[in-house]
């Protein structure tokens, strides 16, 4: 079959791979209908997360049609159109089971190497490295899913490929942000970050009540994007000083909730980019966090900040000082989309959640390598460039 | 201070001293390797597959988790386990006690909370290159590492 596979730093090519097989009984195999590039698949590309081998396939966002299943599936059956999770869930464990789905015990093939790193392994992620499990991913014409009961959903008539999509990560990873931040009514929500699931996190926060979302990036068209379809209020943190503005907006107290968009990647404005930029280079440290030290230094006493960015080592100038004298609550995952899912697919349905104009660009996966160079050097408007196989 | 500083050094020494005295030796006793297993200390029996088929003789220890999380096994090889440099060597050849020990535990959750082992995708969509190599032994040992 046609995959994009890693070839290297910086280096995609479509290739001819074998197609994936049953290799467990809740297996299922699924032919994809849509792929989506993520903001985290580029800390792969560059290089970032050094656990890539040749060969490997790309991608952890799509919807398909269930093709053949292992003896052990029961839930799914082939000719659903699902939308899968991007983690590998067991279901039973002791995590599963406390809907922590990415925490799960039994989805990661390699465990030693995020354990010897983070101190504990999370589950598997497809296309998202060996050290989370080197599971093939989705920017290929089939994929394998395991435990297919579990992370595998129905969608709904009503619900376009096109829609559906984005429940698989880009509206899970939101949603969870603004869900285990503790968004409540009549909260000021601030996301640092206008991509995809920057603007579903605006978007959750917004229909869990809060009274005003901020949403803080540079790019006008995607700060367009989240005023016209999640409702929320914007700042180009490149004509505006961002914490006046926050304090401005939310009384002087700052927000309530303050969730962080955009990862380890993180580009800002002034002399703190270029101090990142080489000590990152220097590898004195792996991550550059800037939008987490905004997030915690502008956040109100005793609230709270979610990081949804992906981020795989070490920070330096964490601002600690700050998160213990504010008494702030500090939380982050990777997503628990088997928790979510289901629900974000009957919000889909009902038009409260709308997810296609994040599509920006859409071509065959033989334009797959072009379609990632559009979306890392955010393009020609790129906000995510979609793939059909 | 300085006595803090004396008792720092002479604990680093002794520390230095075993690991060198464990390592001319070749062996040490093996310590317990602990996993949390969601089900009841019934569903287990006394020795839970596969640890039964290390070839090694093992201990067992299994008793409830506090907080429902389930049980708590543990498990140590009771023959002395290579240390030091003959450790390095036995992973090096694939022959670590031990780490057979860590992937036996780690499966045996498997097997009791999912009913078998997730494997990995096969036939590989990868290709071996030189750069690759330290990445496929850690993949190939990822069972048999980390920190249980």
């Amino acid at each position: 079959m046609k995959a994009l596979c890693w070839q290297g730093v910086n280096k995609l090519t479509v290739e001819q791979v074998p197609d994936p097989q049953i290799r467990n009984s809740g297996d299922a195999i699924v032919k994809v209908h849509r792929t989506v590039t993520c903001g985290s698949d580029l800390h792969l590309l560059g290089g970032y997360i050094p656990f890539m081998r040749t060969g490997d396939v790309l991608g952890h966002e799509f919807v398909g049609e269930v093709m053949e299943v292992g003896p052990g599936v029961r839930r799914t059956a082939v000719g659903d159109r699902v939308v899968v999770s991007s983690f590998v869930s067991c279901g039973k464990c002791w995590y599963c089971r406390n809907e922590l789905y990415s925490l799960c015990d039994n989805g990661n093939t390699n465990p030693a190497i995020t354990e010897t790193l983070w101190g504990a392994a999370p589950g598997g992620c497809y296309g998202y490295s060996h050290a989370m499990g080197g599971f093939a991913g989705s920017h290929a014409e089939y994929i394998r899913v395991p435990f297919a009961d579990v992370g595998a959903f129905p969608v709904p008539d009503g619900v376009s490929d096109e829609r559906a999509l984005f429940a698989s990560d880009s509206a899970a990873t939101g949603w969870m942000g603004a869900d285990l931040g503790g968004v409540k009514a009549g909260d000021v929500v601030a996301v640092w970050g206008a991509g995809a699931v920057g603007q579903m996190a605006a978007r959750a926060a917004a229909l869990l009540g809060a009274e005003r979302v901020i949403c803080i990036d540079r790019y006008d068209n995607r700060l367009a994007m989240v005023q016209t379809h999640a409702g929320a209020e914007t700042i180009n943190y490149e004509h505006t000083d961002v914490g006046s503005e926050l304090l401005e907006r939310s009384g002087g107290r700052g927000p309530d909730v303050c969730i962080e968009a955009v990862g380890m990647e993180a580009h800002t404005s002034g002399p703190q980019h270029a101090y990142d930029m080489v000590k990152q280079r220097l590898r004195l440290e792996t991550d550059r966090p800037a939008a987490v030290r905004e997030a915690i230094y502008h956040c109100r006493k005793g609230g709270s900040v979610f990081v949804l960015g992906v981020f795989a080592g070490l920070v330096d100038k964490f601002p600690l000082g700050a998160v213990m004298n504010k008494g702030l609550t500090l939380r982050g995952a990777q997503m628990h989309g088997q928790r979510y899912i289901p629900m974000l697919l009957e919000r889909m349905a009902r038009g409260e959640l709308v997810t296609e104009h994040l599509a920006t660009h859409t071509m065959s996966l033989d334009r797959a390598p072009e379609g990632y160079h559009l979306f890392k050097n955010k393009l020609d408007g790129c906000v995510r460039a979609v793939f059909i196989p | 201070m300085k006595k803090t500083t004396v008792g720092t050094v002479a604990v680093v020494a002794a520390v230095i001293t075993a690991g060198a005295v464990a390592g001319r030796r070749g062996r040490s006793q093996d310590r317990w390797h602990t996993i949390t297993i969601f089900c009841e200390p019934e569903r287990l029996g006394s020795l839970p597959p596969p640890l039964g088929e290390l070839g090694e003789p093992v201990e067992v220890n299994i008793r409830p988790a506090p907080g429902d999380r389930g049980t708590e096994l543990s498990a140590r090889l009771t023959n002395p386990v290579p240390a030091g440099a003959a450790k390095v060597a036995a992973r090096m050849r694939d022959g670590d006690p031990v780490g057979r020990l860590r992937r036996a535990l780690r499966e045996a959750r498997s097997l009791a909370e999912v009913g078998e082992v997730l494997l990995p995708d096969s036939p590989p969509t990868t290709r071996p290159t030189p750069t690759g190599a330290p990445l496929r032994y850690v993949t190939r040992h990822a069972r048999e590492e980390g920190r249980l």
